[in-house]
């Protein structure tokens, strides 16, 4: 199961959670609401996650938080997450809708601080 | 205390702050006024390091006076007199001006006199069929359905919901799709496409898509036909999937046999006061993310907006690479990579100004707290202006 991967079609969203702490990118709220990926039962079980994911393509790779969707619909290869910084490392012209692969990870959601330092190292 | 919240381009002004309470306010705009001291950039810096003011519009007016290909970027949530001093600044500079609204479009279309439109109050008293397409109000304008769409009474619309269609069109089951009676989910990119079919049952011809069975299409045409006051919003998931001139022909097509108007979803609290003074001013808004990809940016002032959350890491990188002045009241990934970043008042917070709603009402906004040392951002343009 360690190497499960799974195709999925990440649409990105205004999330009033998420923007609500958008004004504080840096704390622990905006992270844990703006790195959430909201998946599809089945996605998560095929891929045997529980709270963390990790999303791939070629732009690049982000562990983000993972929940399961709410819909009343079933949408299984499709995901959701709030438009943030975490999403936009794996979007290329169009930011709205990123293909990915996801897989089981046990490694940690980066905060802000982290993450930017991985993105830009030339900066640090 | 009575205010107007600019969480959003909703603009609510029946907002209170009572003692410690903030009511009425969504929880979006109660955690902006609440929690405007958190996260503050704290004073003005040159690549991180702390400055004087003046040295630091000092500074920035060299960069962008050396720039070849400058850019001037943001200013959705900036007051109107700032947005002026902007524009004013990149026809002066001959700047890319750009605040990435995905609206800017639409918008024109409206200011033009190409889409038809009306206000928000109107569509209160008088609208019976209310379409939200590709957007998710309850998120991104969380009071927009309980204060001017579907849910209140308004003068010819008594019976408030009982009396209104609200259909919603999205990609994904969004919390609006709860509240609204009915819903088509349509895979993503299928936007133009859906507007085709609804336009060949406007026809009398039976529509033939690849998502959506031609009964329901007809079923959608029917009641956008028979509508009294339809209203459409249009949110920021239709940008890219369909063009605005789609658009266009769809509402005409649509207001040959019906009574529609149209208004943007506009992201924050000024988006469409930005088109409104780049009309006025006839200025072009181009495409700074189509610019910097092909290499003519090599400088960019940034008005209280961050565009690394908003496009691809790629395109970041290159921004990261290239001389940026930022004016901001937070700390943002943008503040964090720029080479100059200057801390303003918060805009509608701790300095007023007008601003223009959603659907082009203009309001005046009041501080509601005395400002803690920074400057308002009109008055860094205004310093800024006058040594370029």
């Amino acid at each position: 199961m360690q190497d499960n991967k799974i195709e999925l079609t990440v649409v990105t969203y205004d999330d009033i959670f998420a923007s609500s702490f958008s004004r504080d990118k840096f704390g622990k709220e905006y992270r844990e609401k703006a790195a959430r990926l909201s998946m599809d039962e089945s996605d998560m079980n095929a891929l045997g996650i529980k709270d963390r994911v990790e999303l791939s393509n070629e732009n690049g790779s982000v562990v983000v938080y993972a929940s399961k969707s709410t819909a009343k619909r079933g949408h299984p290869g499709l995901a959701y997450i709030p438009l943030s910084i975490y999403s936009n490392i794996l979007a290329s012209s169009d930011t709205r809708r990123i293909k990915v692969s996801a897989s089981k990870t046990e490694k940690e959601v980066h905060g802000l601080e982290e993450l930017l330092k991985a993105c830009f190292p030339a900066r640090n | 205390m009575e205010l107007i919240c600019n969480g959003c381009s909703c603009l609510c002004d029946d907002v209170e702050i009572i003692g410690n309470e903030i009511a009425h306010a969504c929880r979006k705009g109660a955690e902006f006024i609440r929690r405007y001291k958190t996260n503050r950039l704290a004073s003005p810096t040159i690549n991180g390091e702390r400055v004087e003011l003046d040295y630091a519009v000092k500074s920035a007016a060299e960069i962008i006076k050396k720039a070849k290909n400058p850019a001037v970027l943001g200013m959705g949530s900036s007051m109107l007199d700032a947005q002026r001093s902007a524009v004013e600044l990149g026809e002066k500079i001959k700047a890319t001006v750009d605040d990435f609204s995905t609206h800017a479009g639409v918008c024109r279309g409206i200011l033009e006199r190409e889409i038809k439109t009306c206000t928000l109050d109107e569509v209160k008293d008088n609208a019976d069929v209310i379409v939200y397409w590709a957007s998710d109000a309850s998120n991104s304008h969380p009071r927009h359905l309980s204060r001017f769409t579907y849910l209140p009474r308004g003068k010819n619309r008594q019976k408030g919901f009982e009396e209104r269609d609200a259909i919603c069109i999205d990609v994904r089951e969004s919390s609006t799709i709860e509240v609204c009676r009915q819903f088509h989910i349509i895979p993503p990119m299928k936007d133009g496409e859906l507007m085709k079919c609804i336009m060949e049952a406007l026809d009398g011809k039976v529509p033939k898509s690849s998502f959506l069975g031609s009964k329901e299409i007809i079923e959608l045409s029917n009641k956008l036909k028979k509508a009294e006051y339809g209203v459409i919003f249009t949110g920021a998931g239709l940008d890219g999937s369909a063009r605005v001139n789609e658009l266009k022909e769809f509402m005409n097509k649509l207001n040959a046999v019906s009574n529609f108007h149209m208004i943007p979803m506009a992201e924050q609290c000024n988006t469409r006061g930005f088109s409104q003074v780049l009309h006025e001013r006839k200025y072009e808004r181009t495409s700074f993310k189509e610019a910097l990809a092909k290499g003519k940016i090599d400088a960019a002032l940034v008005l209280c907006f961050d565009p690394i959350s908003e496009m691809p890491l790629s395109l970041s990188r290159s921004l990261s690479k290239i001389q940026t002045v930022v004016i901001d009241s937070y700390k943002t990934p943008m503040t964090e990579l720029s080479k100059v970043a200057i801390p303003c008042a918060v805009n509608g917070i701790e300095a007023g100004g007008e601003v223009i709603r959603m659907d082009g009402v203009k309001f005046g906004i009041n501080k509601i707290y005395e400002k803690d040392g920074s400057i308002e951002e009109k008055e860094i343009m205004k310093m800024l202006m006058d040594l370029i």
